[in-house]
């Protein structure tokens, strides 16, 4: 079963952008933001929704990537592989990694994950949030 | 309360597109349409994972630059939380001053 988990924006102001999504949609925070980044990352309870730092301009401002969590990646992995004939993909390189990214015929980015991105440890101020 | 519920990917071939995700992902489709546009050959896909919706729009005519175009949130709530946010600016909140305020640009379509 592969689900769509996550989604990516890009943005050169990941603070303002997230304020939005907290005020006017009620999202809140899933995971701390990584030391020194300024990606926030943000949730409505299913999905995850990232804000992507795009300080340095090195993307387009918008939507980047969407995430898909699957329950058994080398079955999935198989099937992208026959679904594109000789488009190789990445395969996880170690059995404790269980994410890679792969493309769609279109070129669209996404990031297959058996754990998905919402089993981080929540911030603790929003973690028995509903 | 607000919940991410759907994609919208833009692309010149929406069936092979839509076939991708059928086979290598297991989405199955719920409904599939004619492009807003005069193109009517051109058909949308509606796939589902059975929770979030994954829209594949045909982009023939190339309205807009083909990849991913915009999301979508089921919502409740979401004018009294936008007449909020927006208080001392705007007693109204249409869609494109959600645009404007999203300096990303994002699109995002709302249902109830």
């Amino acid at each position: 079963m592969t689900q769509i988990r996550h989604l990516a924006i890009s943005s050169d102001d990941t603070e303002k952008l997230a304020s939005f999504y907290k005020e006017v949609f009620g999202f809140w925070q899933s995971r701390p933001t990584p030391e020194g980044r300024r990606t926030i990352y943000l949730t409505d309870g299913t999905v995850e929704l990232a804000i992507l730092e795009n300080t340095n301009q090195q993307n387009s401002n918008g939507l980047h990537h969407f995430g898909l969590q699957t329950d058994d990646i080398d079955a999935t992995i198989n099937r992208v592989e026959k679904a594109q004939p000789g488009k190789a993909i990445g395969k996880p390189g170690s059995s404790s990694s269980k994410d890679l990214w792969l493309s769609d015929p279109s070129g669209n980015h996404i990031y297959l994950s058996v754990h998905g991105t919402l089993e981080y440890q929540p911030v603790e101020k929003y973690a028995n949030r509903k | 309360m607000n919940q991410l519920r759907h994609l919208a990917i833009r692309t010149e071939e929406p069936e092979k597109l839509a076939a991708f995700y059928i086979e290598a992902f297991g989405f199955r489709e719920v409904r599939e349409g004619v492009a807003p546009a005069k193109v009517q050959e051109s058909k949308s896909f509606h796939l589902t994972d059975g929770y979030f919706e994954l829209a594949i729009l045909a982009n023939s005519p190339n309205q807009s630059p083909n990849g991913l175009y915009h999301f979508g949130s089921r919502w409740t709530t979401w004018m009294r939380r936008c007449a909020g946010w927006k208080a001392g600016r705007s007693a109204s909140c249409d869609d494109r001053q959600i645009r404007r305020l999203l300096n990303c640009g994002c699109r995002i379509s709302m249902e109830t």
